[in-house]
């Protein structure tokens, strides 16, 4: 089964787990099994279409998912994948 | 919710926003989290990635540096368990903007640069509910002499 890391925020919705065992062939299966598995983590990894959240970030041994064939990307039992959240902030707009 | 820093970490934070400035700086806070302490261990400063004629009002940790960020803890035995970053000319609290962008769970340190010195750095947590922010106290560790 490929191992799926959770960032610490997301940590809540997979009964503390730090990885998950999950089973498909590639990328986008393993998630959908991981959403199966753990359903409660599903609203923060996806929006209300089903598209992965713009802050969510997958890597695939360290590899960006979208440098390689993205959701189609084949997976192995070896394999690890990360989820990765990308962070931004800032300064007050100017009208608030 | 508390949270735990060492003076030599949270001088590094500030020093961070000093050389950052006027542009905001950030990086990610390493440690662990027990019983309702944050205990902060270590960080790593991360370049910021938004977009160049933003960065005086914004910050962007991108996935790269997160993924980067995500293996350092790993390989120190840690968590990565919140974020920093700088307000330039600006109070030590959240925009609309962080709260709009800010994640649940992290703790994020706030500092704000006035003409590019430190001025006071702030504690915050995001409400699940993403409704606001509440204050974490700030215990400033001193080392042992």
């Amino acid at each position: 089964m490929t191992t799926i890391r959770i960032p610490t925020p997301l940590r809540a919705y997979t009964g503390g787990m730090k990885e998950v065992a999950v089973e498909g062939k590639n990328v986008g299966s393993a998630l959908e099994d991981l959403a199966q598995l753990h359903p409660s983590v599903k609203p923060h990894l996806f929006d209300d279409l089903g598209a992965l959240r713009s802050y969510v970030n997958l890597f695939l041994n360290d590899e960006d998912i979208r440098n390689l064939q993205s959701h189609e990307t084949p997976i192995t039992e070896t394999d690890r994948l990360m989820i990765v959240p990308s962070i931004a902030g800032g300064l007050k707009n100017t009208k608030e | 919710m508390k949270l735990r820093i060492s003076a030599e970490l949270f001088r590094r934070i500030a020093q961070h926003g000093e050389t950052s400035y006027p542009h905001e700086g950030a990086g990610v806070l390493f440690g662990s989290v027990h019983n309702k302490w944050i205990e902060v261990e270590d960080l790593m400063t991360l370049p910021n990635t938004f977009d160049e004629r933003q960065r005086h009002r914004r910050y962007m940790i991108d996935a790269q540096g997160m993924m980067e960020a995500e293996l350092a803890a790993e390989g120190l035995d840690l968590e990565v368990v919140g974020i920093f970053h700088s307000h330039p000319d600006h109070p030590a609290q959240p925009s609309k903007y962080d709260l709009e962008h800010s994640i649940p769970w992290y703790a994020y340190i706030i500092t704000s640069i006035d003409a590019g010195e430190a001025h006071n750095s702030r504690a915050w947590h995001l409400q699940e509910d993403r409704e606001a922010f509440m204050e974490i106290e700030l215990f400033i560790a001193q080392s042992e002499v």
